[in-house]
């Protein structure tokens, strides 16, 4: 009988920690930037995939060298995010030159972002070469800067030294061999995947108690009670 | 009575015998939470570069298969009994399990297929490699999810089972203090 008692208050216990879990975990992922819903990167893998000389495996996204390459993922999080915002002007030079097109979003054109980099030291046709080389622009770097997610002073310093080395093509095929190569900087997606293991998981059980109320409701309509 | 008798003196033996045979249930919490720590790191290929991206991956198809095996009654049984009851709890979790099955055999086949650490260096059309990369990215998000739904229908299972077999030495520490 206590055993009985017992058993509903330990499955109680264990959903309020399931949930204080995800809640707690969702926050620091949501603080980092890792939070996503399934839905969104899955979108962001076919947009990446999506380019004829663009498409990489993550691990084959090195032309843009050292730390850039994690400001290029997540830049193309975040052109994914704020793609409905971005509107493209095309004037009559911009037709002429579709580089300077002025790319207006609510906070930074790309053309005072590009000259923000100039002035911040960056090579910048080496930076737009590297990152058309894998089948994205200088627009997703700029996407990341207007999201808030850095700044462009930080994105500078970041690609300042990257740009006086050309990418060559054989970085790019460039890929670690050994097996014990972990990036832990990218941690937070890994913590990401486990989130949205248990947030599923709370959101099935407070689910569950409506449908099955349902379920049981069809079945009496189904099967009426005889006397 | 003597069969009474007979059944009290019995339970104790088959305890005794039972602490060496193999706790399939056990076997299944430590064999699950394997699989669920090897899928969550083996998601992120740029966690664990691309060597141990598809070595894992095999590691965990090995599991997977050996999932099925340990389960395998279960899907005989609910196989043949289908098509009997239409509303039911273990129905959903039946076409789940199927579709989960169906995706991360695809996503296996496919991973061997444009595998490039593994040494297999099968010559494929460069155009259809591509394709392959792209539905082997999309199939595993779908994986995810899947896999969320299938941890989630079976909460229950895993928090009565993970508490008594992880778990299960913090009462006992309890009771020796």
């Amino acid at each position: 009988m206590a055993r009985a008692e017992k058993r509903p208050r330990r499955s109680l216990r264990g959903f309020l920690i399931l949930v204080a879990l995800v809640v707690i975990s969702g926050a620091i992922l949501w603080s980092q930037g890792d939070l996503i819903s399934p839905v969104q990167s899955t979108a962001m893998v076919i947009s990446m995939s999506s380019g004829e000389d663009g498409f990489a495996m993550i691990s084959d996204r090195s032309a843009l060298p050292g730390s850039a390459e994690t400001v290029a993922e997540t830049a193309a999080d975040a052109h994914a995010e704020v793609s409905t915002e971005t509107s493209v002007e095309t004037s009559s030079t911009a037709a002429e030159q579709p580089e300077a097109a002025a790319v207006t979003t609510g906070t930074m054109t790309l053309e005072t972002f590009t000259a923000e980099l100039a002035t911040a030291g960056v090579d910048v046709e080496a930076v737009s070469a590297s990152m058309s080389a894998e089948g994205r622009s200088l627009e997703n770097l700029l996407a990341v800067v207007n999201s808030g997610r850095t700044t462009v002073a930080d994105l500078a310093a970041r690609l300042s030294g990257d740009s006086a080395q050309p990418p060559s093509e054989t970085e790019s095929e460039t890929e670690s061999t050994s097996l014990l190569d972990f990036r832990w900087e990218e941690l937070g997606s890994v913590a990401y995947n486990l989130w949205v293991i248990l947030a599923a998981t709370a959101a099935v059980i407070v689910i569950a108690r409506p449908a099955g109320w349902v379920v049981n409701r069809m079945k009496r309509v189904q099967r009426p009670v005889t006397p | 009575m003597a069969a009474q008798l007979l059944t009290r003196k019995a339970v104790p033996q088959a305890r005794a015998t039972s602490k060496f045979r193999l706790n399939k249930t056990r076997l299944n919490v430590y064999l699950d939470l394997l699989l669920t720590g090897v899928f969550i790191v083996e998601m992120e290929e740029h966690f664990t570069g691309l060597a141990l991206h598809e070595v894992l991956g095999l590691l965990f198809a090995v599991a997977f298969v050996l999932h099925i095996v340990l389960h395998w009654d279960w899907i005989v049984s609910l196989t043949r009994n289908f098509f009997k009851k239409l509303l039911h709890e273990s129905r959903v979790n039946y076409v789940l399990n199927v579709a989960l099955f169906l995706d991360m055999i695809f996503v296996t086949i496919s991973g061997i297929l444009i595998s490039r650490t593994l040494g297999l260096s099968l010559s494929l059309d460069q155009e259809f490699q591509r394709t392959l990369q792209t539905l082997h990215m999309v199939g595993s998000e779908l994986v995810l999810i899947i896999v969320a739904l299938h941890v989630a229908l079976h909460w229950k299972w895993i928090v009565t089972n993970g508490s008594k077999y992880l778990f299960g030495w913090i009462p006992k520490l309890r009771r020796s203090t």
